[in-house]
């Protein structure tokens, strides 16, 4: 058996030219082969591996070919959503103007006409002072002042596939804990992404967005504060062991202390109105 | 005679091999390569692993809701601003107006009283070692929020913008504070809900895991869905009743 694979594998050498496996011995006599032979022999292989080659490059072509259709088709649906994002991304930024202007020009307004106000019955000023007090409970008011700014995102690069450990995502629990620490500092107001907190305000994760109100936000979370002492309740944020835990889980925390927030005052009122409408007022 | 010619023979076949296997290597080399980019493009498309075009229309999606909302929010502001423009110096317009915004904005602060269908969640610590914690109602409520609560109170108090729950005392004596106000209990929390029935009630099927939770350290929770619950208003002596006290002084 040996013997014969020795032999098989001399005259493969022989073939192909002896130096690809090494091998510069001379043939054994019965292994001999005539010049005319071996010319054949060697066109012989040679068409093998045009062949082969041959093969190789068709089957190549096969399976390039479909994916690089598949390349092209998405490109091309790749460019036209990102068109399609951009235009939105400046609608967006055009309507987010107008509803600053609308609130500031709501502001000045009513402004305006409670100084216009006639104050001289004890009534008007009741009225007046009832007015405000519940503006301010209810958040109509813009504050400006110390704050604490905090961002969640989602842990760097992951995605979201079956791979995705549930610990890289940021969950309700996480922007809660900020939230609830705040309110228990007695923050005099909050905002999640833009959004002015209300009493049963729903912060709801769904996916990559927050449900804040009635709207859901994209990534990342950012939650805005304006609170007493803000420098060094960041600072005990920053030495907490949540936020040391939520750093562990890989996720993108920032805590800073801002020296002059600004939290806009609650301008949804469609959800003031629903919420108040199903309450009965 | 014969052996320089097959020296001559045996060398010539030697090139043709390497000239072969040589030739072999570009192709394969040159197929691993073409082979590698194919790779590299389909990543940078992010066809690879990856879902890029499934990304971009989450984004459009999402921006599209985004835009809708705010169009319709700037409406809403747009109007108001109308309204407001048009009091102008009319006393008794603006007179009830306010009147008018000082109680709706009332209810939705949650300083005036309210009723409405909804749950009434009893948490019983009557068991012996049966104990509850600020954490467990700020879960509870939190959830609640999520699940489209309209107003809640526990144990009388309202929850409101700035509401805080939160454990104090010791070990031996703990004490729960909500709203400044301590609603420490030994017998039982009752936590009122307004809200729509199917919502509260698919609130209480979705959570067992907080029900059980209770349950282990001794409490004996019990849901009941009556048509008309009751919640206070926030007290106004809370010191959760925030109010502005500082007035700008007008310049002569």
């Amino acid at each position: 058996m040996k013997a014969k694979f020795l032999k098989f594998r001399r005259k493969l050498s022989y073939r192909i030219g002896e130096g690809l496996l090494g091998e510069d011995r001379p043939l054994p006599e019965e292994t001999t082969v005539l010049p005319s032979k071996d010319k054949w022999s060697l066109a012989l292989t040679g068409l093998i591996l045009v062949l082969i080659l041959g093969l190789t490059v068709f089957t190549a072509q096969q399976r390039l070919s479909p994916r690089h259709r598949l390349t092209q088709i998405p490109q091309e649906e790749i460019n036209r959503l990102t068109e399609e994002k951009d235009k939105l991304r400046d609608e967006n930024a055009r309507l987010r103007d107008d509803n600053l202007r609308l609130a500031s020009a709501i502001n000045e307004a009513r402004e305006e006409n409670l100084s216009l106000l006639d104050l001289s019955t004890e009534e008007n000023q009741a009225l007046l002072q009832a007015y405000r007090d519940v503006s301010y409970q209810a958040g109509f008011w813009t504050y400006e002042g110390p704050g604490i700014r905090v961002s969640l995102q989602d842990k760097e690069g992951i995605r979201y596939d079956k791979n995705t450990l549930v610990t890289e995502i940021v969950h309700d629990a996480d922007v809660h804990y900020y939230v609830d620490f705040l309110k228990a500092h007695e923050a005099l107001a909050i905002q999640v992404n833009g959004e002015r907190l209300a009493p049963t305000s729903p912060l709801l994760c769904v996916g990559s967005s927050i449900l804040v109100n009635r709207v859901y936000h994209a990534t990342p979370f950012v939650i805005e504060a304006g609170i007493d002492d803000a420098e060094a309740l960041a600072q005990n944020l920053l030495n907490s062991r949540t936020y040391q835990a939520m750093v562990s889980r890989g996720l993108r925390v920032t805590i800073e202390y801002v020296e002059n927030i600004k939290i806009e005052p609650q301008d949804d009122l469609i959800y003031v109105e629903e919420q108040v409408k199903r309450l009965g007022g | 005679m014969k052996k320089p010619k097959m020296r001559r023979k045996n060398s010539w076949r030697r090139k043709a091999g390497k000239a072969i296997s040589l030739l072999l290597c570009f192709i394969l080399g040159l197929l691993l390569a073409l082979q590698m980019k194919n790779v590299a493009d389909l990543k940078s498309l992010n066809l690879l692993g990856n879902d890029s075009v499934e990304s971009l229309q989450e984004q459009v999606r999402s921006l599209s809701v985004a835009n809708n909302e705010l169009r319709a929010r700037n409406a809403s502001l747009n109007a108001n601003l109308e309204e407001l423009v048009r009091l102008g110096n009319d006393d008794n317009a603006q007179i009830n107006f306010y009147r008018q915004q000082t109680e709706s904005l009332s209810v939705f602060a949650g300083l005036t009283p309210v009723k409405g269908p909804g749950l009434i969640i009893d948490i019983n610590l009557t068991q012996p070692g049966a104990n509850i914690s600020a954490s467990n109602l700020l879960v509870i409520k939190n959830a609640l929020n999520g699940a489209g609560a309209n107003a809640i109170s526990i144990n009388d108090q309202r929850v409101v913008a700035t509401t805080d729950i939160a454990n104090t005392g010791s070990d031996t004596h703990p004490n729960i504070i909500m709203n400044g106000t301590g609603i420490t209990s030994d017998s039982h929390y009752e936590i009122r809900v307004i809200g729509e029935e199917r919502k509260l009630k698919d609130f209480v099927d979705f959570h067992t895991p907080i029900w059980d939770h209770l349950k282990q350290a001794g409490c004996m929770v019990s849901f009941s869905f009556p048509e008309e619950v009751e919640i206070p208003a926030l007290a106004k002596d809370s010191p959760a009743f925030r109010q502005q006290l500082l007035e700008p002084v007008p310049t002569p």
